[in-house]
């Protein structure tokens, strides 16, 4: 007998969208049951993805990744001196930042771009994406080269001037990176600016450096360096990473927007198995006379699952388009002047999951009950 | 499931089927029933509203399980077996025909008898098409396939159950009150017709009714009465 088993149980899908058109009242009410519980998760999901792009990655590039500290010193030559023994004897990632200094960048129209020197590995502690070009290196070049970020890469042709009254000279935008920063910015290896001009005790030097493993005692380790290497700083190591704040409190309003998202889910949930067990008494007779033709049990529950999960599938296509068409229109408007990018798709495919979730959760029940559905006494009544 | 000639496609012995009755007591709704169907053959099965004639149809069809007695298709017996199997043995074995004849209103005909197609079958949507409209042609409605069953009249429409019941080529066909809903010409013309495709196809035939002049048409009459054989 074993060996007359069939190897396939027949066409699911077909048979679900025949049963969902046979009942597509029922199945448009179960749909929109859950549209709005999909919608909520998905929104949660797109703003949460939306705000880690327009504040957490601006944060990370601005002040560093989580576990940075810095230290600050007043630009002096012999500070400048210290300062490169600081960073350079260190361990972990760090850089050297000069700012406030003489050069500047022009762009036309005496446009004035600030600019700050650094050495050392930057980009390990602020992460800045590469647009175009590469990361311009220490390596002496006739032409300096730099970084800028996108807003100044728009302005055109640009010259350095090393040191006010200096005549500006032309330079090589060796790269356009994303800096976290709305403003122009460009970024100057320092030993190029040295070659050029000499320390400016009015700049700022910064020292910025992080530990991987978040060590706590990378402060006290960075005031003891620049002890021991003769910078007087301004004052003693600072954290400066303001990332894992920032995610805290995000991932906090998240779980509560999710939780209430979650609710709204349930209630739909209920609302699918509610509209399915009616719908299975109704269809009883249908479930008997297939299993009669040859459905077991299995195929009858699978069928019910099927159907109710493409329910939830729509519902979840449904809210996805939803959701897109808010952040197309509403997203521009709320987040003026901040770049929110493209529609985080991601936030769709949770959609989906969920959907097909919430349905497979609501259709559970009812595709136990048609799959026990007394064939005899169902064809008799 | 090679049979000889002498194996009976259906044997039942000493069925029994009981339900729970009012106040914690069983109603023995089939009681010591045995019937033996051959190849070919055609049997009415006789009985009063309440005789336990459905069941018995229930119990032959393998849509209920005997809760004691022995039951064997084409020499196996079938009692035990796990739903998987009953179900491929329901859908390759048997055809069933109703009064009401159970026709899904939202598909077409077509649809409806490739129905008994798609669960379990191994046929691809063409290969079952073709099968179904082929059953259709049997029949003499292939040129009504697309319509849905609103659009048939009772004779047309159990004309498509019937197609429904062919298409898989049962070996035996089950009939609970065929004619049942039909006016009497048309009754005629359906038993006439299904009586003719058993001999020609050697399906056996076995139909409940209490109509006696469908009865005398088949090869073997059998009377229930509260659940036994009327001797």
């Amino acid at each position: 007998m074993e060996a007359l088993i069939p190897t396939t149980r027949g066409p699911l899908l077909l048979t679900a969208i025949q049963g969902i058109r046979s009942k597509a009242g029922r199945a448009l009410l179960s749909c929109l049951s859950l549209v709005l519980g999909v919608l909520a998760i998905v929104i949660v999901e797109v703003a949460s993805t939306t705000a880690e792009r327009v504040i957490l990655q601006p944060a990370v590039l601005q002040h560093g990744r989580a576990g940075t500290w810095s230290i600050s010193a007043d630009g002096t030559p012999q500070s400048l001196e210290a300062a490169q023994q600081v960073y350079s004897r260190w361990s972990g990632d760090a850089a050297l930042l000069v700012t406030e200094h003489g050069a500047t960048v022009e762009g036309p129209g005496d446009q004035r771009i600030p600019v700050t020197a650094f050495a050392g590995s930057l980009r390990s502690v602020r992460p800045f994406p590469v647009i175009t070009g590469e990361w311009p290196t220490d390596r002496a070049t006739l032409v300096p080269s730099i970084a800028v970020n996108r807003a100044a890469a728009q302005l055109g042709d640009l010259m350095l001037r090393p040191t006010p009254g200096v005549a500006p000279m032309p330079v090589t935008i060796a790269a356009v990176v994303e800096d976290g920063q709305e403003t122009p910015q460009a970024w100057l290896p320092l030993q190029q600016l040295r070659i050029r001009a000499g320390a400016d005790p009015n700049a700022a030097i910064q020292i910025i450096a992080r530990d991987p493993g978040h060590d706590e005692s990378i402060g006290s380790r960075l005031d003891e360096a620049a002890s021991l290497c003769d910078l007087r700083i301004n004052e003693g190591a600072q954290r400066v990473d303001i990332v894992e704040t920032l995610a805290s409190t995000l991932d906090t309003l998240r779980a509560t927007f999710l939780g209430v998202g979650a609710v709204t889910l349930l209630v739909g949930v209920i609302g699918i198995l509610n509209i399915g067990l009616a719908t299975i008494h109704e269809r009883a007779e249908e479930f008997a006379l297939r299993r009669s033709l040859g459905a077991t049990r299995r195929d009858i529950a699978l069928l019910v699952l099927a159907e109710s999960m493409m329910i939830g599938l729509l519902g979840a296509v449904v809210a996805s388009g939803v959701c897109w068409g808010l952040y197309s229109t509403v997203a521009p408007a709320v987040a003026s002047g901040v770049g929110t990018g493209s529609f985080p798709i991601q936030a769709c495919l949770v959609g989906l999951g969920v959907g097909a979730a919430a349905g497979a959760l609501g259709g559970a029940m009812p595709a136990v009950r048609a799959s026990r559905l007394p064939i005899a006494v169902v064809m008799r009544a | 499931m090679v049979t000889s000639d002498v194996t009976p496609l259906l044997e039942l012995r000493n069925a029994v089927r009981a339900f729970p009755g009012v106040n914690g007591k069983t109603l023995e709704v089939i009681r010591d029933v045995s019937l033996t169907v051959y190849a070919g053959t055609s049997h009415a099965v006789l009985g009063r509203s309440g005789s336990g004639k459905s069941t018995l149809m229930s119990l032959l069809g393998l849509l209920d399980i005997l809760d004691s007695g022995t039951y064997t298709i084409a020499g196996q017996e079938v009692t035990g077996l796990r739903d998987r199997q009953l179900a491929h043995l329901r859908g390759e074995f048997f055809g069933f025909v109703y009064q009401r004849f159970l026709l899904l209103p939202h598909l077409t005909a077509l649809q409806n008898v490739e129905l008994a197609l798609v669960h379990g079958s191994r046929w691809g949507r063409r290969r079952r098409k073709q099968e179904a409209m082929a059953a259709l042609e049997r029949v003499g409605l292939h040129d009504r396939a697309d319509h849905r069953p609103a659009q048939l009249s009772g004779g047309e429409q159990q004309r498509t159950a019937i197609a429904r019941a062919l298409a898989c080529t049962p070996r035996v066909l089950l009939a609970d009150e065929p004619t049942g809903a039909l006016d009497e010409t048309t009754a005629h013309e359906v038993m006439s017709w299904l009586l003719s495709l058993c001999s020609d196809e050697d399906i056996a035939l076995v139909v409940v009714t209490h109509d006696p002049q469908v009865a005398v048409r088949m090869d073997n009459t059998h009377h229930l009465h509260e659940g036994r054989w009327k001797r």
